[in-house]
């Protein structure tokens, strides 16, 4: 009886294992084959010919090369800017015992978290339309940090607990003024911190296509303003990302412009979509992708 | 204990909270407040509407919940409905039931097979938005697509899956992208548990069912509580659908974010947006205020 059980539910165990990682892997098979196709498809292949001629086309592709550069560009400011804005507060809110320490950042958080994703898109759309910052790096790495900063500091906020107040204290008794103190002890001492709040800075804005920068860089991206028809269809050229990329257009938005110019979304002629993608699938896979 | 004096003055200390209370003050409240302005107004972005927009009172919202046309697909109850079994289908089922079966079925287990089905779902977890979505739409794809593929092998026909099922593509394609969240998160509250717990149970002869119903799933029931309402407000606030389907074919698999995209950036009407963005909000706001509660009422509890 037991040994029927053991082995059934040996059995049980390794069916589920298996089910789920089927579950999870076989979406990324595709991934793993087809950048190496030079007759891509959609279908999962073993390439042949086996070429790296894919990765040629993005790289000589000024479009796909700059928007990878856009990327690094706001990514990488909006780390700086939010690992340092975050250090300096977090380090104060623990430090100055700043009155309604608690109420701050937990409103701080609350705040972050219910003006979120597309509900924060328009409010923050219309702020950077009315400061004309509307395709700017510095408007889109500004919206950026303004969303990330309270989880950042919220972070930060038990690092800067964990650090034995003695080191800044004998710094004081040295006679360093407060910058110094910060910018000379507590930083090199928070670094693994910073580093955590500043990867994930950058995750957070490399990631995502649905943010900031989707209304920021939205004018040329999205379809031209017509309120009467929903839609306008707008086909981009072949392999093409965007006829007009934006300044801040990054691999997120080219992709957005591809798929936001096919007619499925509008109303009817449903097959569009999978044909417009399988055109860009067999054409030019690594751009699209990118 | 000895009252301590702060490092830092208090001027000092605001001086260095500066910089990040205005990128907040600037960039996260006051638009969100502002926007609650702009939802009572006919605000857009091009004609007379752009340059001298008007009070309108409720109207954006009385629009957005007419009873004429409230369900009709396109409008702000079907986005709602969709918003709704997206929710439940791959926040609440998908990726926190997937989540936890995973942690349980994987708890106290070591090995080779543990870390590679761990990686996996990880690795859905981190890869960018884009590249995910490239890859759903060749999985999904129909004549070409690995599912089929895989379907045809076995007998059974192929399905358009974007088009035919356009809801239930996103509802699995969201379950495959975020379970990760629920499925660490599981785990480490069950390597939390004393091992005696479960050992008491077996020498008392309880089935494996029995000891997750009875011990596991009481003693992790903050756990279980904080996840779902995490989930419930990530899965409410994701784009990423949008990416796979463009919420179409006819607004079939529009949930509540695409449909707020639409109407504030390609219909350019930001008055009505700016309301479904309030309402977005609201909601928003009444799952963060009940995680908050949890949490504290897990601090007072500890």
């Amino acid at each position: 009886m037991t040994v029927i059980r053991y082995v059934l539910s040996r059995i049980l165990f390794a069916g589920f294992a298996a089910l789920v990682g089927a579950f999870f892997a076989l979406p990324m098979l595709w991934l793993t084959l087809a950048p190496f196709n030079a007759r891509g498809t959609l279908a999962v292949e073993i390439p042949r010919p086996f070429t790296l001629d894919n990765f040629q086309a993005v790289f000589a592709n000024t479009f796909a090369v700059r928007a990878l550069g856009n990327s690094l560009i706001l990514a990488g400011g909006t780390m700086l800017v939010v690992t340092l804005a975050a250090t300096l507060a977090a380090y104060a809110l623990s430090r100055a015992e700043v009155p309604y320490y608690d109420l701050l950042t937990y409103g701080l958080i609350l705040f972050s978290s219910v003006v979120t994703g597309t509900a924060a898109m328009v409010p923050i759309f219309l702020l950077a339309n009315a400061l004309g910052l509307v395709d700017t790096y510095v408007g889109v790495i500004m919206a950026f940090t303004g969303g990330l900063l309270p989880t950042a500091i919220f972070i930060l906020r038990d690092f800067v607990e964990g650090l034995p107040r003695s080191y800044e204290e004998s710094a004081m008794v040295c006679g360093a003024s407060p910058w110094r103190m910060v910018w000379d002890v507590v930083m090199p001492l928070l670094r693994p911190g910073m580093m955590v709040v500043g990867i994930w800075a950058f995750v957070q804005v490399w990631g995502p296509s649905s943010s900031p920068s989707c209304c920021c860089a939205a004018r040329s991206a999205c379809p031209p303003p017509s309120p009467s028809t929903p839609s306008t269809p707008r086909r981009a050229p072949l392999s093409l990302p965007s006829p007009r990329p934006t300044r801040c257009s990054t691999p997120s938005r080219c992709w957005l412009s591809i798929s936001s110019s096919t007619p499925v979304m509008g109303s009817g002629s449903s097959g569009g979509s999978s044909a417009e993608i399988r055109r860009d699938g067999s054409g030019r896979m690594g751009s699209a992708g990118l | 204990m000895v009252p301590r004096r702060p490092i830092l003055s208090l001027p000092i200390g605001l001086l260095f909270l500066l910089p990040a209370l205005f990128f907040v003050a600037v960039f996260l409240v006051f638009p969100s407040l502002w926007v609650l302005w702009i939802s009572l107004t006919n605000q857009a972005l091009t004609g007379e509407a752009a340059l001298r927009p008007q009070f309108v009172g409720l109207a954006n919202f009385r629009y957005l919940f007419d009873p004429e046309n409230w369900a009709v697909r396109g409008y702000f109850g079907n986005a709602l409905r969709n918003s709704v079994l997206f929710v439940v289908g791959s926040g609440l089922i998908g990726q926190a039931g997937l989540g936890l079966a995973i942690a349980w079925a994987f708890h106290r287990r070591r090995g080779l097979l543990r870390e590679v089905l761990y990686t996996l779902v990880i690795l859905a977890w981190i890869i960018p938005d884009v590249v995910v979505a490239f890859m759903w739409v060749a999985y999904l794809d129909r004549d070409q697509g690995t599912l089929n593929a895989l379907l045809s092998a076995l007998g059974l026909g192929r399905v358009d899956w974007l088009i035919e099922r356009p809801l239930l593509s996103v509802i699995i394609f969201n379950t495959w992208r975020g379970t990760a969240f629920s499925m660490l998160l599981f785990s480490s509250a069950l390597a939390m548990l004393p091992p005696s717990y479960l050992e008491a149970a077996a020498v008392a002869g309880a089935r494996p069912y029995q000891a997750f119903r009875d011990i596991i799933l009481p003693s992790i029931r903050s756990h279980i509580v904080t996840d779902l309402i995490l989930i419930t407000l990530w899965t409410f606030n994701t784009f990423t659908p949008y990416l796979i389907t463009g919420g179409g074919p006819t607004f079939r698999s529009e949930v509540v974010s695409i449909y707020t995209f639409r109407v504030a950036f390609q219909h350019f009407e930001f008055g009505r947006g700016a309301a479904v963005a309030v309402v977005m909000m609201l909601i928003n706001l009444t799952l963060a205020l009940a995680y908050l509660s949890t949490l504290r009422r897990e601090a007072r509890a500890r």
